[in-house]
């Protein structure tokens, strides 16, 4: 059982991912509307695996990732972008930084639990 | 009309010519032909024309703008001897109406062209604002039907797996849609990199295996013992090999399918070969057409948008390679990929 923070702002997607990962997986959740709390909640929660949402308004997934990276204890989490956008700039951009799997929207839940399953490495 | 002396100083005219201009005609008098020309090069070009052919005809040469007189040009003009001094006769024509066509062609041409992007545009965030709803959708229903909410009935887990399936149905078209628009576009990536292709098509069999076992056909992978490396893009070739693929597999009713990949001097070979019913002749034509689809089965099952095969063809080409197919009635159909080893058209 592992620790696992969703950031997404549809919060309809949060509560329904929520339960997924504590029924289907028993891991236990805690979820962020926007990325200002997603960071805070991060350094205070220090969760074992980030699901980060990229469009969001205010802040974006990716400078949710540039604030984590500064601060030393967020730095090393694992991420999982799970996003409704399949551009190009997106995908590129992920490689770019620390996160372990990319899952466009709407997802295919084995898929999904795999890639946290990866992601966890021996914590899941 | 009118006329000038030899060096171009305008004697008398006509107050057509004038009000062509938009000047009155006692400004245009005195005024220099050759002024009246915009293009210094143009100037010399008549002046030369003049003075070697004697005349300066068929050929436009666009005139000051006095007003809004905008598309006139001179017509013509002749240098002639009269007396003992040489004249130049010179004729102005308006032929805006023509250039404004002109013009508007032009216009609605680099407007076409602006739709386009902003179809490809519009594509896009179309594209995103479905899938949000469209992921929170399919995530309920998923929910429900694996039974994460408790216990349900076969009639009503019946009815949400065929929900399911058209979610799926759904984003599969957004995904093609958006593929093909980008691909019409001129806007995808490609991103070439050395790739072994073994373990690629393994993968491919893992996926297959459990559809075609399901049909109760016979699926075979026909690939060289040695490993092969090609330096491609990963995401494309994998999509337009899924594609024959699904296609041989949605078609063929009973029989086998089998992926033959040959290793060739400079290209490598990939061939999909099916026992299924076969294209008619008169269909060849439009395979690769966007929207095109000849046999629709009834029932069940995967419900397409003919969208496949165009987009294949397009990536292929990107590829920098080809694509092609033979069919017979009744036998079945083969569609054959090349892809050069060398390298891409395009590269990133
Ligand atoms: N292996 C095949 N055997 C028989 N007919 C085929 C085969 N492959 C393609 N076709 C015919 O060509 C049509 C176009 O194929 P294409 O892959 O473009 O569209 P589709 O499979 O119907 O839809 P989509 O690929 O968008 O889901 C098909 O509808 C089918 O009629
Ligand atoms: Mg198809």
């Amino acid at each position: 059982m592992a620790k696992i923070l969703i950031v997404d702002d549809e919060i309809e997607f949060c509560d329904l991912l929520g339960l997924r990962l504590e029924r289907a997986g028993q891991h236990e959740v805690i979820k962020a509307y926007e990325g200002e709390s997603a960071v805070q909640l991060a350094q205070t929660s220090k969760p074992d695996l980030i699901i980060l949402d990229i469009a969001m308004p205010k802040m974006s997934g990716f400078e949710v990732i540039e604030a984590l990276d500064k601060i030393e204890p967020t730095k090393n989490i694992p991420i999982i972008i799970l996003t409704a956008s399949t551009s190009k700039e997106t995908t590129e951009k992920i490689f770019s930084t620390r996160v372990k799997g990319c899952v466009v929207k709407p997802f295919n839940p084995p898929e999904l639990m795999k890639k946290i399953g990866l992601a966890l490495g021996g914590k899941a | 009309m009118g006329i000038a002396d030899q060096k171009g100083k305008i004697i008398d005219a006509n107050p057509q010519a004038a009000r062509l201009l938009g000047c009155s005609l006692p400004e245009l008098i005195n005024t220099n032909l050759f002024d009246l020309l915009v293009d210094p090069t143009e100037r010399e070009r008549l002046r030369k024309s003049l003075e070697q052919n004697g005349t300066a005809t068929d050929f436009e040469i666009k005139l000051k703008e006095h007003g809004n007189h905008a598309g006139v040009f001179l017509a013509g003009a002749t240098l002639q001897k009269q007396a003992e001094e040489k004249h130049i006769f010179f004729c102005f024509q308006d032929i805006s109406s023509r250039k404004n066509a002109e013009e508007t062609i032009k216009y609605l041409l680099s407007e076409l062209q602006n739709l386009d992007s902003l179809k490809t545009e519009f594509l896009l965030t179309v594209s995103h604002e479905l899938r949000t709803p469209l992921s929170i959708i399919r995530e309920g229903v998923s929910q429900i039907l694996e039974g994460l909410r408790g216990p349900i009935l076969p009639e009503q887990q019946k009815a949400l797996a065929f929900a399911l399936n058209n979610i799926d149905r759904l984003t599969r078209l957004i995904n093609n849609l958006l593929n093909m628009s980008k691909i019409e576009a001129g806007r995808v990536e490609i991103h070439l990199e050395e790739i072994e292709l073994l373990p690629l098509l393994d993968e491919l069999r893992e996926d297959f295996q459990k559809q075609a076992a399901e049909k109760g056909l016979s699926l075979k992978f026909t690939l060289p013992a040695n490993p092969i490396q090609l330096k491609t893009d990963k995401d494309k070739l994998t999509q337009i090999l899924t594609n024959l693929l699904c296609n041989a597999l949605k078609f063929t009713q009973r029989g086998s399918i089998e992926l033959i990949m040959t290793d060739k001097p400079t290209e490598l070979e990939f061939q999909v070969v099916d026992s299924g019913p076969g294209i008619p002749p008169e269909h060849h034509r439009r395979v690769f057409s966007k929207f095109e689809q000849f046999s629709r089965q009834a029932g069940p099952g995967e419900k397409g948008t003919g969208l496949g095969l165009a987009i294949s063809k397009g990536l292929v080409e990107l590829l920098g390679g080809q694509i092609s197919f033979h069919s017979t009635i009744g036998q079945g159909t083969t569609f054959t990929v090349t892809l050069p080893k060398i390298s891409g058209k395009r590269s990133s």
